[in-house]
């Protein structure tokens, strides 16, 4: 953690947030460090509630107010840090320009009362400053690009006149509509038909290709991050349990949470990801947060915090092109024990 | 939405033949003889019978009701018992002056009652919220006469800058032509160009303004905040900051159009309610309205004139209930 290698691109340091509630600050978030390099996808995944979404929020300084706080940490993009900047600053300099999200539901992030051609136009002027012929002309190419078809038809419809498939693709066009270089994609097709999820997800993967866009890619399903994301890292409880190229996670996954999402990978889609509930442990107030719900905990999880500890890759299944030098890491004392 | 518009206007008759029921059923269970009245207070028993048949009082009273419906429908109130003109003409002429309040209070509402509720919105539990609260539930629970017999203290007996009452000072009403094309006075000053009027008409509202306004400004702060509350939680407006737009366009155009909806029920609801408060303010500040023409009716035992007036309350209001259905109506996620 000390080596000073060359500037990161996007890294989140020492980061922790919280929420204020009836009985304090209510912690949800903490991670060491997260480290996404230009160009590249990270996939986080991690079950509801895991702290994903307070994440991408808080990239964006959009963390609720005034319940979400944080209380610790930076989050450095390009060199500055924004949790630093103002709220002005964000949105002027960063929210729209050089960040965007897309987010979990594409039901409820469209404005309800404003046609899909005034929503997409509304920010095309204030990002653009483009007004009239040419910012319609502009907005259609953007449906365009989303492969909408019928666009001229689709600018003048509500919201609710439109499927949830056609709605996620407007959210894309308008959140890349002013050519952001970093993209937070939010679980984007968690709230989708099983049978559009693949279309969307292609979408943004080309469009990451040919906008050479950095891209924070949240999603509940492993094997999902495998297929277009370089790097993984698993959350839980809002902690980064597990980290590494994405196949070697998948291939090898260290942490025993891990272990038990992938073997859990529902086949279909009404089976929902199954957990281990034989055994019945408490939780581990000052240890491993996972204590509770892991077949390997032994005493010393119980008492102690496991912090996030590098191994080397593709240790039994070397089905790795040599040339990739990387580290996995994993916050378990008993890191590659199979559960 | 037609057939919902449809449906509204049909449910806003039923509730009018209700009230028109009820006001027919009171006025005659009333216990004062009105035939007396009509024939005056040294009439014989033979004139009072006369003009029971006159009036129509000795049919039963289920013609009388059928007849008394006819006529509303013809927009024919009867006449009053004081006077003996058409009420409905009588109405017409308090109206203007009435109007002109219930106008002022609801502008009043719309462009201060909105505005402090965004702000409130925004500024949750700021110093400005509390301020804004604190006025609103003043102004929303004082009783109007309350409000109205303070301002006329303070601002006439103490610091004597307003006047108590009336339209118009007693010097211009006797001195100068008062414009008359519209019936509604200020209106009909500016586009006269009487401005020496125009100024005393301006200085007379203002007390009485006032203590109508208080009342919807508050109560649409109060909704307007609420709903401003629960839409800026919306991920719609996460998203919208999302794409850097600016605060003041989030708040002011992107929430606010949402919040229209249940604000703008607020307000024609509350016309509704101010066109009541109207009457007890209008006694108080000797207002030619609507208001006052109820109270020398009640006080004359004008049963007639009472049940028209009442009529006409009940309409505006269902008409203003069917405005605000409708504009809820135009909501795209209503709309189908
Ligand atoms: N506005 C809020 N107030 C209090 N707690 C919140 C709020 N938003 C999120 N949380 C808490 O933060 C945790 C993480 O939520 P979230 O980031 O939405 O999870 P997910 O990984 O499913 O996106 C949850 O436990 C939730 O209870
Ligand atoms: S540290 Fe212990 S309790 Fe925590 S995941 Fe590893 S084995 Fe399980
Ligand atoms: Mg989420």
């Amino acid at each position: 953690m000390t080596d000073q290698k060359k500037q990161s691109y996007f890294e989140i340091k020492d980061l922790s947030v919280g929420f204020r509630t009836f009985e304090g600050i209510k912690p949800v978030l903490n991670i060491e460090g997260l480290t996404i390099n230009r160009g590249e996808t990270y996939g986080l995944v991690g079950e509801s509630g895991a702290g994903k979404t307070v994440l991408a929020l808080t990239i964006l300084g959009l963390l609720p107010k005034p319940a979400g706080m944080i209380l610790n940490g930076s989050i450095l993009f390009d060199g500055v840090d924004l949790l630093k900047q103002t709220d002005k600053q964000m949105a002027e300099i960063y929210r729209g320009k050089r960040l965007a999200m897309i987010f979990q539901d594409p039901m409820s992030t469209l404005n309800p009362v404003f046609t899909v051609g005034q929503q997409i136009q509304r920010v095309i002027t204030r990002q653009e400053g483009l007004k009239g012929k040419i910012c319609l002309k502009r907005s259609l190419e953007l449906l365009d690009l989303v492969k909408l078809p019928d666009t001229s038809n689709l600018i003048d419809k509500y919201p609710h006149e439109l499927s949830g498939g056609q709605r996620q693709r407007i959210i894309i066009a308008i959140a890349l509509s002013c050519g952001a270089e970093f993209l937070i994609a939010d679980e984007p097709t968690r709230n989708l038909d099983v049978t559009i999820q693949a279309g969307i997800l292609k979408l943004i993967d080309e469009l990451q290709r040919d906008f050479k866009m950095s891209v924070l890619f949240i999603g509940n399903n492993v094997s999902l991050v495998n297929i277009f994301c370089k790097n993984a890292g698993i959350l839980y409880r809002g902690k980064l349990v597990e980290e590494g190229l994405s196949n070697c996670v998948v291939q090898n996954p260290l942490h025993p949470y891990t272990q038990t999402l992938i073997s859990a990978i529902p086949r279909s889609k009404s089976e929902k990801l199954k957990f281990s509930k034989t055994v019945i442990k408490p939780e581990a107030e000052n240890g491993c947060p996972y204590y509770s719900r892991c077949t390997i905990g032994k005493e010393d999880c119980f008492a102690h915090v496991p912090m996030l500890r590098e191994f080397p890759t593709g240790s039994p299944t070397e089905s790795l092109n040599t040339e990739t030098i990387s580290v996995q890491k994993a916050a378990c004392f008993y890191a590659g024990e199979t559960i | 939405m037609t057939k919902f518009i449809l449906r509204r206007v049909l449910l806003g008759i039923i509730v009018l033949l209700g009230v028109a029921f009820i006001t027919f059923f009171v006025a005659r269970v009333v216990p004062s003889n009105p035939a007396a009245k009509w024939a005056g207070p040294r009439a014989n028993p033979e004139q009072i019978a006369k003009a029971t048949i006159e009036l129509g009082l000795d049919k039963p009273l289920v013609v009388q009701f059928g007849k008394y419906l006819m006529d509303l429908f013809r927009g024919n109130l009867g006449n009053s018992l004081r006077t003996r003109r058409p009420i409905t003409q009588e109405l017409l002429e308090s109206l203007p002056a009435t109007v002109e309040l219930v106008l002022l209070s609801t502008i009043a509402a719309v462009f201060i009652g909105i505005p402090l509720g965004v702000i409130s919105a925004k500024r949750k539990d700021k110093l400005i919220d509390h301020l804004s609260r604190l006025f609103s539930i003043g102004a929303v629970s004082l009783p109007t006469f309350w409000i109205g017999l303070i301002l006329q203290l303070v601002f006439f007996r103490i610091l004597d800058i307003f006047p108590m009452g009336g339209q118009l000072s007693t010097e211009i009403k006797i001195l100068m032509d008062i414009p008359k094309v519209t019936g509604f006075l200020i209106f009909d000053c500016l586009i006269t160009g009487n401005f020496t009027i125009l100024w005393d008409a301006l200085w007379h509202i203002v007390l009485p303004g006032i203590t109508i306004a208080l009342y919807p400004i508050g109560l649409v702060a109060r909704m307007t905040r609420s709903a401003m509350l629960e839409i800026l939680n919306e991920d719609y407006i996460t998203a919208a900051r999302s794409y850097g737009l600016k605060e003041r366009t989030v708040l002011w155009s992107y929430a606010l159009k949402n919040s229209i909806g249940p604000t703008s029920t607020v307000v024609a609801l509350s016309i509704g309610y101010t066109l009541v408060n109207t009457f007890l303010t209008e006694s108080i500040f000797t207002w030619p309205g609507i208001g006052s023409y109820i109270s020398s009716a009640v006080i004359g035992n004008d049963y007639p004139a009472i049940m028209g007036v009442t009529i006409f309350s009940a309409f505006s209001y269902v008409l203003l209930n069917l405005a605000a259905d409708i504009i809820i109506a135009l909501d795209p996620r209503v709309r189908t």
